[in-house]
């Protein structure tokens, strides 16, 4: 009942007639009339304390009895809440649900941004009145219930202290969704959503947000400030071969925004803990500006590699850009044409030479393959010629089973079958599509890994190919993932142990099919030889909210640890399949081994997301509009208290007249308890004539 | 043996003191009672008649010969006379207790009403028997005294009408002086409230036995002096002496009735020991198990002896 205050508060004197009922159930309760009765004999032998009469009997009816006294006293004085927002509570019948979003991502370690979101989260808490719950909610690309509601002030202090500016990017869906979630199960009438944030617009890309229910009001404290920010936007390692070493040229995109005018900054490039070059860069207000570092020499390993930016801006966690520099291994591949074929008129060779990240190395074999030419090949090519058999034949089988991958290209001159132990599958007839119209390829899985360049519309177009003819395939255990119009198979997928086959059953030599002279056919080279080969893409830099995965070869064996960039430490189990973790915060993960002392695996370079470092604030009405939320107070750090005198407080609560039904209501039951309680008693007795 | 009664007397819902209550007439209302309880029972009105054949005896000199069955010296050519059975009507004493404590009813009669009522319906009963009727009405002593006759219906009548609650009763002096005005055996009735130590009252009872008398108490009692179910401190004053005395009923209910069990109880053990037929007679019950108290205790004085 803390801030109840009465507009009449004279009236409580009133309180004193609560002497009443206490009289009336101590002394009154003995009628004045004597009761006759016949003979007091047997009741003069029965022993009873005298006090016994002096204490109240009936507690329910005395306690109703001074509840009414009080109430109306109560009514009288005209009671009213003097916090506003208690009184708006009541006059809603409740208090309210409070639900503060904090945005804890990078952009909020920006100057003061964090300080002041503190200070502002800080005053809401304060702000809560009796009847009032609230909960923080963490929120960058997700969020997190710091405190579930409650009315504890201690506890939501706490969690507003214990929060910290992340390396995460700023995202509002999920910060409104556990709002919504949250303020949807309530029963208090009152429901509030405030959302602290720096309001980047990169939080927002426009797509459907979680409205909240109806009548949540949703305030926004707008911490948005100084725009203007100088970051790497991307950096590309060009990779060149000098002789029997690979030498890297680092190419660093510096990004500004919101400059007022172009900016002469320092850049650092290290590698390997130590400083290899310093330049000075001029960053044109709006737009980027490349940054080339002079060659490195790349290793095999990955070298760990940060740009530093000195920007002297607001947000030092962007000006640094965390990169492994390294040369990616060539896939090497031993092309085996038949005797006396032209390599130079093999379009495939053609189009595997032209490679740059991953490097394609084709060895060229016109005769039998040896165990020392598979040693140093990833994949084998058999163009146009029969699955060997023999001892080559079983080499070929040995080194797929053995994570080898095979590409095998049919024409007509293909005969024979592959080996049960390789691969279940039986070469049929040509079918010749010469005649009519030529085949065309009806359907591909864009889903699957061999196609993920042309993933995305208009990326890749192989309706185009005409097939003329092509060999018939079937089976059971590979996977079809390219048909042709009439459904039969074009492209087969297959594994044999650990390695991989492919088929495709028509030729790439322009007779059977023009497929070499489409745009798509040397991307798609490329991938089935990748793929073949079980390549596995490495970035040079991740992002915050990337998932990265390591390579099954470093994971598969003995148990590994994940340590993160500040120093967290995760355990995972040896696994055959790529390891996958989102990326949470900015700089190196390491990949060790399980023990002391462990061996390090692998590594992968983390950055903030690039949006982080875009400023740019939306208006806060627009989220609002989209949370469903639009006539909500737009930007209110705190809650304005209106000046009301207190008359009109009264007047505007009405406490009083709650109070006075109150009484109505107790005034109703006492007759009834009354009666039920004394109910028992006899009619009066009856005397007739008694002559004394 | 009261089941017994209620279920031979169903149907004799005019006995219910509430009705009674509402007849102004105490001859009408007896007659209306007895009349009724008699129908009831679908038996002969003339049960006290002495006037039944007994046996047969050989005829002694001295016998009037009037009285010589000739039927059977027709039969036997022997003279025997016939023999009834006595033909003394029976005398029957009503004695009312009319203390004040009698005066106390919770219901439509007091004790005192019901009371009249009974000894109104007695003396009628008796009347048709041709009973001779006496009336006592005491309290410490005898207030008035209608000695027994077979032409005193009226008067016995006219004072139980007329009769006010007396003074603080007492047993022993008047019921002594009953006894001593006994001059013949007969049946004494004997209506009170008993509020007194059942000692005394075994002993003042024991005065009436000792004149050869058959005595039938009825302890009328209100249900509210059996159950006590006052609510609330009050202040209770004896209706015998005025005293006032503060109780709490909730606190003393339960003592209260143990002690009135315990006193109903004495009365019946010493009663019982005195050779008094005793019954308890609850006023807001009915007349009629009164009534066939009486009756039942009537037939076996009747009977041969």
């Amino acid at each position: 009942m803390s801030g109840l205050a009465f507009l009449v508060p004279a009236f409580l004197v009133g309180l004193g007639v609560l002497v009443v009922p206490v009289v009336v159930h101590l002394r009154h309760r003995q009628r004045k009339t004597a009761v006759p009765f016949p003979s007091l004999m047997f009741l003069k032998r029965i022993e009873f304390r005298e006090v016994r009469r002096q204490q109240i009997h009936h507690w329910p009816l005395f306690l109703l009895r001074c509840l009414a006294i009080a109430l109306l006293v109560l009514a009288f004085a005209r009671p009213f809440f003097q916090d506003r927002e208690m009184g708006g509570g009541f006059a809603v019948q409740g208090g309210r649900e409070v639900v503060i979003l904090l945005d804890h991502s990078a952009s909020m370690g920006f100057g003061d941004r964090w300080s002041r979101a503190q200070a502002a989260a800080q005053e809401i808490i304060d702000g809560l009145t009796a009847g009032d719950r609230a909960a923080v909610v963490l929120f960058h690309s997700t969020a997190t219930v710091a405190t579930t509601p409650t009315a504890d002030k201690a506890l939501l202090t706490a969690a507003i202290d214990e929060a910290r500016p992340t390396s995460g990017s700023t995202r509002y869906g999920p910060a409104l969704r556990a709002a919504r979630e949250i303020v949807f199960g309530t029963d208090r009438p009152g429901r509030e959503v405030i959302m602290m944030s720096d309001f980047q617009r990169s939080g927002w890309t426009g797509e459907d947000l979680q409205t909240l229910p109806e009548g949540t009001s949703f305030k926004t404290v707008d911490l948005s400030g100084t725009t203007s920010d100088i970051t790497v936007g991307s950096i590309e390692v060009v990779a060149n071969n000098q002789g029997d070493r690979t030498v890297g040229t680092v190419v660093a995109q510096v990004v500004a925004s919101d400059l007022r005018e172009p900016r002469q900054i320092m850049a650092t490039l290290e590698v390997a803990g130590r400083n290899t070059e310093t330049r000075e860069v001029t960053v044109p207000a709006r737009g980027p500006v490349a940054l080339r570092f002079d060659p490195i020499t790349l290793p095999g390993a990955p070298l760990r590699a940060t740009i530093r930016l000195e920007t002297r801006d607001s947000l030092p966690g962007d000006d640094a850009f965390h990169f492994l520099a390294f040369a990616d291994p060539a896939v090497r591949v031993i092309h085996r044409l038949p005797d006396g074929a032209d390599p130079g008129r093999s379009f495939i060779r053609q189009a595997l030479g032209i490679s740059r990240q991953p490097r394609v190395d084709v060895m060229l074999r016109s005769s039998t393959i040896t165990a020392a030419d598979l040693s140093r090949a990833d994949v084998v090519l058999l163009e146009g010629v029969s699955f060997p058999g023999g001892g080559e034949g079983q080499r070929l089988t040995d080194f797929v089973r053995a994570g080898g991958g095979l590409l095998h290209v049919l024409n007509e001159r293909v005969s024979g079958a592959w080996p049960s132990a390789l691969i279940d599958a039986q070469l049929g007839d040509v079918v010749d599509r010469s005649a009519g119209a030529p085949a065309t390829i009806g359907l591909i899985r864009r889903d699957h890994p061999v196609f993920e360049p042309f993933r995305l519309p208009r990326s890749g177009d192989f309706s185009a190919t005409r097939i003329y003819r092509y060999r018939s395939v079937r089976s059971d255990s590979m996977e079809v993932i390219a048909q042709y119009d009439d459904g039969a198979a074009a492209l087969l997928v297959g594994t044999s142990g650990s390695g991989r086959v492919l088929i495709w059953s028509s030729s790439v030599d322009n007779v059977w099919s023009d497929l070499p002279l489409q745009p798509v056919f040397l991307p798609l080279a490329h991938q089935l030889v990748l793929f073949a080969a079980g390549f596995i893409d490495q970035p040079t830099a991740y992002r915050i909210g990337d998932v990265a995965s390591f390579d099954p070869e470093v994971t598969a064996n003995a148990p590994v640890i994940l340590v993160s960039p500040g120093g967290e430490r995760r355990r995972f189990e040896p696994v055959a399949t790529p390891l996958s973790f989102t990326i949470a915060e900015q700089g190196f993960y390491e990949l060790r081994e399980a023990r002391a002392g462990g061996r390090l695996l692998a590594t992968a370079a983390a950055n903030l997301a690039l949006g982080e470092s875009d400023l740019t604030p939306l208006d806060p009405a627009d989220l609002a509009i989209a949370a469903g939320a639009p006539d909500s107070v737009p930007s209110a750090a705190n809650p304005v208290q209106a000046d009301l005198t207190v008359q009109e407080r009264e007047r505007e609560q009405s406490l009083w007249w709650y109070v006075l039904a109150l009484v109505a209501v107790t005034l109703l039951v006492e007759p009834m308890i009354a009666n039920r309680l004394t109910g028992a008693v006899r009619t009066p007795v009856v005397v007739s004539g008694v002559n004394q | 043996m009261t089941t017994r009664a209620r279920d031979d007397l169903s149907g004799t819902s005019f006995l219910d003191p509430t009705v009674l209550a509402t007849i102004g007439n105490l001859e009408l209302l007896a007659r209306t009672v007895v009349d009724g309880f008699l129908h009831g029972l679908h038996r002969s009105a003339r049960l006290g008649l002495s006037m039944e054949f007994a046996e047969h005896r050989p005829y002694m000199p001295g016998d009037e010969i009037r009285r010589i069955d000739w039927r059977v010296y027709a039969r036997t050519d022997r003279f025997y006379v016939k023999e009834y059975e006595a033909e003394t009507h029976a005398t029957v004493t009503l004695l009312l207790d009319i203390s004040p404590s009698m005066a106390y009813g919770t219901g439509a009669l007091t004790k005192l009403d019901y009371g009249r009522f009974l000894t109104a319906c007695l003396a009628w009963f008796s009347a048709r028997q041709r009973d001779r009727i006496g009336l006592v009405l005491f309290d410490r002593e005898i207030v008035k005294y209608v000695p027994p006759s077979t032409r005193h219906l009226q008067s016995v009548l006219h004072t139980i009408e007329t009769l006010t609650p007396g003074r603080p009763g007492d047993l022993g002096p008047p019921l002594q002086r009953v006894a001593e005005q006994a001059r013949r055996r007969g049946i004494m009735v004997l209506i009170s409230d008993f509020y007194e130590d059942p000692e005394r009252v075994g002993e003042a009872l024991e005065l009436l036995r000792a004149t050869g008398a058959d005595v039938m108490a009825f302890h009328l009692l209100d249900p509210a002096e059996i159950e006590f179910p006052f609510e609330g401190a009050a202040t209770f004053q004896d209706l015998e002496h005025g005293e006032r005395l503060p109780v709490v009923p909730e606190d003393q209910r339960t003592r209260y009735q143990d002690l009135m069990r315990a006193h109903i109880a004495g009365l019946t053990t010493r009663m019982a020991s005195t050779g008094v037929d005793y019954s308890v007679c609850d006023v807001s019950k009915p007349l009629d198990y009164v009534l066939y108290e009486y009756l039942a205790r009537r037939q076996f004085l009747r009977s041969p002896r």
